[in-house]
């Protein structure tokens, strides 16, 4: 297990009126090398949790555990983590601070105190993973990037510290859909060719559904289900009380199996409805 | 046909500071928009959605061109405040437009900004919250409301000040399934019923669908325009921009193209529901 929860438990502004308990006993595993989605409405507590695996929290209740061993607290112990696990923070783009690119992306490994070289070294391959490696954009202005470069140059500010897990709070926000998929296909990249274990939160499931191996549902500070795509998107009563909806093709597949007809609703590509619909259509003329 | 209630003329715009080489981010944009119409506006990242949206309220005003607000025009100082009370704008992200302590007191902000006597406020605040189903939470403090209600909270703003026309810049792109389709049905009933004309800038097919007119931006021009069973159904144009439709009429055209008889024009699930079921009952 690359990260597990036990029991974990959190309230803003404790001891006030306006007390909220965000995480009421959350216990999950993410396995090593997986790609993971967690599912919740609005308000649910994914980003705070999500702030509870690099220690920016601490909980009050339980304990968060990474490569097996319980997260610690001291300045140090928080130090390993960060540069074992990347958060990409909702629109990461408005941290940017820096004259260039390339001085952007070195401010991480700056700060952790490599030498002049391995940070020259470890802000190339971060630009050449993201595709962001033309020489010419190295000593351009961040803010002077497009918006799905700019997504791309906060992501490779966090693979920069050569991360063994990234997370991304809603990574896609605002995005066009040419530039969610790359964005979704550099993830995939990520995961299967480098292995890194991947976390995403998303409303927006029509690609990553082809290519998460896990989910984990939320709803008002506990997980309360999870697996396989097939599995979460068949318990469609659960979802819908949790806010949540199907991916697209999923739930066209729904509505036309409520009208009758015999296709399956376990589909999540645009490619298998058509296989699905062709072949009956094939089935039906011979007939 | 309607009053022409927002209308641009051959409006080009370049950001100041950009250097001369660098293309305008509009060019040549002829637009009528009638009072008491839905239209999306679509393109790329980078097409201009977002800067044709702040011409419509004199965020932004035109480089060459002219546009006009019910016969006004942003060129004229003295009509920005009109423009401004009748075109209220609607942001991606609420925290960035949410000022109040409390939602009530937010809702209120732009009125007390234009002198409307406290008990017209008190009354024009509680219909807008009652509108957006919000009433419960007039006293909450902002920051501890979700995405979607912070984002019914800015629309409860701009509704209080009783506009013409709404403008919504990715209004659902940082919510959840539930807020997206509370902020989408939102829209839908105040141009409804209430015949205020929405522009909304945005990203996602399935909204773009529920518009009654789509127009396509593309490297800062207009490249089309016209009704969603048109536009967003001619799937060759739409993926050379890089964009894509509905899964039902992404699905639809992918089994034309395999020489299913279906019929042109199908975008949302029922209208392929049905016509598959009249295939099934044919065959």
């Amino acid at each position: 297990m690359f990260i597990r929860t036990e029991d974990l438990k959190y309230t803003y502004l404790p001891g006030t009126p306006y007390a909220v308990a965000a995480l009421r006993g959350v216990n999950l595993s993410i396995a090593r090398g997986s790609f993971t989605v967690l599912l919740g409405s609005s308000g649910c507590g994914k980003s705070t949790l999500l702030q509870h695996f690099i220690g920016l929290l601490r909980p009050a209740g339980g304990r968060v555990f990474i490569e097996g061993e319980p997260l610690g607290y001291g300045r140090r112990e928080l130090l390993r983590v960060r540069q074992k696990v990347g958060l990409v923070f909702q629109e990461p783009e408005m941290q940017f601070f820096a004259e260039t690119l390339f001085d952007e992306i070195a401010f991480a490994p700056r700060n952790f105190g490599l030498s002049h070289a391995a940070v020259k070294e470890q802000v190339e391959q971060a630009l050449k993973l993201v595709g962001l490696n033309d020489p010419a954009l190295k000593e351009k202005s961040p803010f002077h990037l497009s918006a799905g470069q700019q997504r791309l140059a906060a992501i490779a500010s966090v693979l920069a510290m050569q991360p063994r897990a990234l997370i991304l709070d809603e990574p896609t926000a605002g995005l066009d859909q040419a530039a969610q998929d790359k964005l979704f296909a550099l993830l995939q990249k990520l995961n299967r060719d480098r292995g890194i274990t991947v976390v995403v939160v998303t409303h927006r499931l029509e690609q990553v559904v082809l290519m998460a191996h896990h989910f984990l549902v939320m709803d008002r500070g506990r997980i309360i289900m999870e697996g396989p795509a097939t599995e979460i998107f068949s318990r469609v009563e659960v979802l819908s009380r949790c806010g949540l909806s199907l991916p697209p093709v999923t739930r066209l597949m729904h509505e036309l199996a409520a009208a009758g007809l015999p296709f399956s609703t376990a589909l999540f590509s645009i490619e298998e409805a058509r296989a699905e619909i062709n072949n009956w259509r094939a089935r039906r003329v011979k007939r | 046909m309607s009053e022409v209630l927002l209308e641009t003329r051959n409006l080009s715009f370049t950001y100041p500071g950009e250097d001369e080489k660098s293309p305008p981010a509009l060019e040549g944009i002829d637009l009528q928009i009638a009072d008491g119409e839905y239209v999306a506006l679509i393109g790329p990242n980078g097409s201009g959605k977002t800067t044709l949206l702040k011409q419509f309220n004199a965020l932004l005003r035109p480089t060459s061109g002219e546009l006009y607000f019910d016969g006004r025009s942003t060129a004229d100082e003295n009509n920005i405040a009109f423009i401004r009370a009748h075109c209220g704008m609607i942001f991606q992200n609420p925290d960035n437009q949410i000022v109040g302590a409390t939602v009530e007191e937010d809702v209120a902000f732009a009125l007390e900004n234009l002198a409307v006597p406290p008990p017209e406020i008190r009354r024009r605040v509680a219909e807008a919250l009652e509108l957006l189903g919000i009433s419960q939470l007039a006293a909450t403090p902002p920051h501890l409301l979700s995405g979607g209600e912070k984002q019914k909270v800015a629309m409860a703003g701009i509704l209080a000040a009783a506009p013409r026309c709404l403008l919504l810049d990715e209004p659902t792109a940082m919510l959840d399934p539930a807020g997206q389709a509370a902020v989408i049905d939102t829209l839908q009933m105040l141009n409804r019923e209430r015949g205020i004309t929405v522009v909304h800038v945005t990203h996602f097919p399935e909204e773009a669908a529920l518009a009654r007119r789509v127009i396509v931006l593309d490297r800062g021009r207009l490249v089309q325009d016209g009704p969603p069973a048109e536009i967003l159904t001619d799937l060759g144009p739409l993926r050379a921009l890089g964009l894509r439709t509905t899964a039902a009429g992404e699905l639809a055209g992918l089994l034309r193209e395999d020489g299913f008889p279906l019929c042109r024009g199908i975008l949302h699930n029922r209208e392929l529901v049905e016509q598959l079921c009249l295939f099934a009952q044919k065959i």
